[in-house]
C-alpha cells in the first residue's frame, strides 16, 4: 500500500500503550479540575459572548440554571434581544433570541416548567420556526443535569468568552461607546431595501397555520400555569411598520388571540426611535424603548 | 448519521462489540456491511437502494473485466463500468445543474421531469462513485498489461459471491462512505481478512479520534458561527477587514472540518483493523500550489491525477497539452465538489494558478531561505483564501459582490469580537502546522511529553469549548 496513514509528527506505536493513554487522561484531569476550580472560585463575569447563537444558548442556560423563578419574562426575536438585560429591573429576564423565534422562548418555558407571573411576547417575528436543535441540546437528558452541577461545562464559561469579557473590560469598551456609534447610511439603505422586499410578502399559509397553532398551544399552557400574557410590538422603521407583512401579523394575532386573557401594547410614538438597519434599534433607542416597556410592565403589576 | 452525534457513539460501541465477538469472527465483513447499511440508511433509507445498485454495478463489471478471455470485451466491460458510475453521478448530482442550464428556472416544471430534477442529493455519492471508477480502472489495468506491468495490481477472487461480498464491503465501509477518504481498491482489498481485538492499534485510534473531534467540534464548529456572515446579503454590512478575516477563518474552518472528518474516519476504521489513506498532510505549510494539492484532500487529488490527468495524457503530449490537462483536471475537480458553476470557477482559479506556476517554475537545487519560504507560504495561503467566495456563495454574481464589498467597505467599523474569535480558533491549527515544521527540522527530547499535553489539552477543550454541532461541509458533496 503506497499511501497509508502516517501522521509523521506523531509516531504511532503499533501496540496498546497504557502509559500514553494514561498520561493523556492525567493531563485532561489536571486541566479540567484546575479550570473548574477557577470558575467556581473566581466566578468570572461574562459580559461578552463569541456570537449570537452562543449568546442565545448562554441566555437560555442562565435562565434554566439560575433564573427559573423570575416573575417577568420578555420573549422575542433579535428585535427584542436588543433590549439589554442590564437596563432591565432585576425581576425581568429577556429571553429574546437573535435570529430566532418567540416560539423557541415559549417552548423553553414550557419544557423547563417555569411559571412566571407575566410573559411579554414580541409580535414582530412570529412566523419563524422554533430552534428545535438548540432546545434539544439544552435539555439533553443527563447532560442537562451535569452541566448544571459543573459550571465549567456551561457555554457561558468557554475560555474565549472569559478572554473577550476581560479584553472588553480592560479596553473600556463601554456602553457609552455604543451610544456614540454612528449608523452607516449606505448599509442602512441597503438593509432597509432588503427588509422592504421581505416585508412585502406574506409567508406560505402552511407555515403560518403551523406556527400560529404552535403559539396558541404554548400560550395556553402558560395561561394554565397562571401566567398573564402580554403582546408587544417592537418599534421598527415606519416603512416596514406599515408594510403588508406587519399589517398581516397584527390582523392574524387579533383574530387568534382575541380573548380577555391577552393584552396588546403598542408604542405610541414610533418617530422617536431609530434603527441600525430598519428593524433593530440603535443603542440609544433601545434605552428609550426599554424605559417605555418597563413602565408598561409596572402598569400590569 | 453524524460522527458528532450521540447516536453514532452508541452505534459504534455496539458495532465494535459485535464485530469482535469470537463466535461471530467468521462474519466480520457481513457485520460491517450491515452496520454500514444502518449508518447510511439512518438518514436516507431509500437511497440505500442506490448505494446497493452502485456497489453491484462495480462488483459485476470488475469481475468481467478481470475474467473475460477477450481483450476487447474486457475493455467494453471497463468502459461500461465507468460509464455506469458516471451516469449515476450525473443523474443524481448534476440533475439540477443540467436542468437549470436547459430550462432556466425549473421550479414550475411538472411531471416526471420535475420529479427527477427534484431528487435529493444522495450523501456521499461523489465519494463512492469515484471509488467504483478506481476499482474498474485498476482491475482493467491489472488485467491488461500490454503496455508493461500495471502500477497497482488488483486481485479478483475467482468465486463471484466472494468477490461480490468484498467489493460490496469496499464500497459501503461506513467510516469512509460519506466523505472519504477516497480509498482505492488496491489499498483496501488486501486488508480484508479476519481481525482480532488485540491487534487494534489503540494509540493510533485514540490520537486520530481526539485530533479529529477536536478539529471538528472545537475549531470548525466554532468558526462556522463566525464565518456565517460570508453568506449573501450579510457580508454587505461588514468592514473590509472583517470580510478578509472571514476568508482566512473559512480556510481554517474548512480544513478543520474536513481534516477532522478524515481523522475520525481513519480512527474509526482502525478500530475495525483497517487503514485508510492519509487525506491531509499539513496543507497550509505549502510553498506552492502544486505542493498544496499534494497535501490537501490527498485522496481526491491523487485520484484525479491517476485516473484523469494521466488518462488525458498528463505531461506526455507536449507543453500546451500539459497546461490544458492541468486546467481541465482542476475544472472537473472543482465541479466534483458541487453542481454549481461557482465550484467550476473555483477549480479553474486553482487550474490557472497551477498552470502559471508550472510555466514560471525552474528546476533548481538551491533551497529557499527561511524568509522566502515564509513569504511563499503566506502567499499561497492568501491566494487560497481569496478563492473561497466562489466555493461558498451559490452564485458567481454574489462572489463578485463579495470582492466589491472588500474594496468598498474600508470605512465601516470592524467587528473586533469576530476577528478575535477567528484568531483564537485559528491558533491551534497554526500551532499544529508549525509543530510539524519544527519536528521535521529539529530533534527535541521533549516531543513525547508535549504530545501528552497536546492531546490532553485537546480533550479538555473538547469538553469545555465545543461549538454548536454542525454538519460536515463535505457531506453535501
Amino acid at each position: 500500500m503506497e499511501v497509508l496513514v502516517n501522521l509523521s509528527i506523531f509516531n504511532f506505536s503499533s501496540n496498546f500503550s497504557k502509559s500514553f493513554i494514561f498520561n493523556i487522561i492525567v493531563v485532561f484531569i489536571v486541566l479540567f479540575t484546575t479550570y473548574t476550580g477557577y470558575i467556581i472560585c473566581c466566578k468570572p463575569e461574562i459580559t461578552k459572548v463569541q456570537n449570537q447563537w452562543q449568546k442565545n444558548f448562554v441566555v437560555s442556560q442562565r435562565f434554566i440554571y439560575r433564573y427559573l423563578n423570575i416573575p417577568k419574562i420578555i420573549l422575542g426575536s433579535s428585535l427584542a434581544a436588543r433590549i439589554d438585560q442590564d437596563v432591565l429591573p432585576a425581576d425581568v429576564y429577556n429571553l429574546g433570541f437573535s435570529g430566532g423565534s418567540v416560539l423557541t422562548g415559549l417552548e423553553l418555558l414550557v419544557r423547563s416548567g417555569a411559571a412566571p407571573k407575566i410573559i411579554l411576547i414580541e409580535t414582530n417575528v412570529i412566523f419563524n420556526d422554533k430552534d428545535e436543535k438548540m432546545l434539544d441540546r439544552l435539555f439533553a437528558p443527563l447532560i442537562w443535569k451535569i452541566k448544571k452541577t459543573i459550571p465549567s461545562l456551561q457555554a457561558e464559561y468557554q475560555p474565549l468568552n472569559i478572554i473577550l469579557s476581560f479584553l472588553y473590560k480592560t479596553g473600556k469598551s463601554t456602553k457609552s461607546e455604543q451610544i456614540k456609534r454612528k449608523i452607516d447610511q449606505n448599509t442602512y439603505t441597503r438593509m432597509l431595501a432588503l427588509y422592504k422586499e421581505k416585508y412585502s410578502t406574506i409567508p406560505e399559509p402552511g407555515m403560518i397555520k403551523k406556527n400560529i397553532s404552535d403559539l396558541q398551544r404554548l400560550v395556553s399552557i402558560m395561561i394554565q400555569r397562571g401566567t398573564k400574557v402580554v403582546f408587544f410590538e417592537m418599534p421598527i422603521a415606519s416603512q416596514l411598520s406599515d408594510s403588508k407583512l406587519s399589517r398581516f401579523v397584527r390582523k392574524t394575532l387579533k383574530c387568534n388571540f382575541n380573548a380577555p386573557n391577552y393584552t396588546f401594547i403598542k408604542s405610541q410614538d414610533l418617530a422617536q426611535y431609530r434603527t441600525t438597519d430598519g428593524i433593530h434599534l440603535t443603542y440609544q433607542s433601545m434605552l428609550l424603548y426599554a424605559n417605555e416597556l418597563i413602565q408598561n410592565i409596572m402598569f400590569f403589576q | 448519521m453524524l460522527f458528532n452525534s450521540l447516536v453514532f457513539f452508541v452505534f459504534l460501541f455496539l458495532t465494535v462489540i459485535v464485530y469482535y465477538l469470537p463466535i461471530l469472527k467468521k462474519y466480520q465483513v457481513q457485520i460491517l456491511i450491515l452496520a454500514s447499511g444502518v449508518f447510511y440508511g439512518y438518514s436516507q433509507c431509500l437511497l440505500l437502494l442506490l448505494l446497493m445498485f452502485s456497489a453491484s454495478i462495480n462488483a459485476v463489471t470488475s469481475y468481467f473485466v478481470y475474467y473475460h478471455n477477450k481483450q476487447a470485451y474486457r475493455r467494453l466491460w471497463a468502459v461500461s463500468g465507468v460509464a455506469a458510475n458516471l451516469l449515476v453521478l450525473v443523474f443524481f448530482k448534476y440533475n439540477k445543474l443540467v436542468g437549470s442550464s436547459i430550462y432556466g428556472d425549473f421550479s414550475n416544471l411538472e411531471g416526471l421531469g420535475a420529479y427527477f430534477l427534484m431528487l435529493p442529493l444522495p450523501v456521499g455519492i461523489s465519494f463512492y462513485t469515484f471509488q467504483g471508477i478506481s476499482l474498474v480502472v485498476d482491475v482493467f489495468r491489472s488485467s491488461n498489461q500490454d503496455h508493461g506491468p500495471a502500477r497497482h495490481t488488483v486481485q479478483i477472487d475467482r468465486s463471484f459471491p466472494l468477490h461480490y461480498k468484498k467489493i460490496f464491503f469496499y464500497i459501503v465501509f461506513f467510516p469512509q462512505l460519506v466523505a472519504g477518504p477516497i480509498v482505492k481498491a488496491y489499498e483496501f482489498l488486501p486488508q480484508i481478512k479476519p481481525k482480532l481485538l488485540n491487534q487494534i492499534e489503540w494509540d493510533f485510534v485514540i490520537k486520530n479520534l481526539i485530533l479529529g473531534y477536536f478539529l471538528k467540534v472545537v475549531i470548525a464548529d466554532n468558526l462556522k458561527d463566525q464565518t456565517f456572515f460570508i453568506a449573501y446579503p450579510f457580508f454587505q454590512g461588514y468592514s473590509s477587514l472583517n470580510l478578509m478575516t472571514f476568508l482566512f477563518g473559512f480556510s481554517i474552518q474548512i480544513f478543520s472540518d474536513f481534516a477532522g472528518y478524515s481523522f475520525i474516519a481513519i480512527g474509526v476504521a482502525a478500530l475495525f483493523g483497517y487503514k485508510l489513506p492519509q487525506n491531509f498532510n499539513f496543507p497550509y505549510i505549502s510553498k506552492s500550489f502544486s505542493e498544496f494539492w499534494r497535501r490537501w484532500h490527498i485522496s481526491l487529488s491523487s485520484w484525479l491525477k491517476e485516473y484523469l490527468y494521466i488518462g488525458l495524457g498528463g505531461n506526455r503530449k507536449g507543453k500546451v497539452m500539459t497546461y490544458v490537462n492541468l486546467f481541465l483536471v482542476m475544472f472537473f475537480g472543482g465541479l466534483w465538489h458541487g453542481a454549481a458553476w461557482g465550484y467550476a470557477v473555483w477549480g479553474m482559479w486553482h487550474g490557472v494558478a497551477l498552470a502559471v506556476e508550472r510555466f514560471f517554475s525552474k528546476k533548481k537545487n538551491k533551497k529557499d531561505n527561511f524568509i522566502l519560504q515564509f513569504v511563499k507560504i503566506c502567499f499561497v495561503f492568501l491566494f487560497l483564501s481569496f478563492a473561497w467566495p466562489m466555493f461558498i456563495l451559490p452564485e458567481i454574481k454574489q462572489a463578485i459582490m463579495y470582492f466589491q464589498a472588500i474594496s468598498e467597505n474600508f470605512h465601516l467599523r470592524p467587528n473586533l469580537t469576530i476577528i478575535i474569535a477567528i484568531i483564537f480558533f485559528s491558533i491551534p491549527v497554526a500551532v499544529f502546522h508549525v509543530y510539524y515544521l519544527i519536528k521535521q527540522n529539529y530533534k527535541f527530547q521533549y516531543f513525547r511529553t508535549l504530545e501528552y499535553w497536546a492531546y490532553g489539552g485537546m480533550l479538555f477543550l473538547l469538553t469545555i469549548s465545543g461549538g454548536s454541532p454542525g454538519k460536515f461541509i463535505y457531506f453535501q458533496f
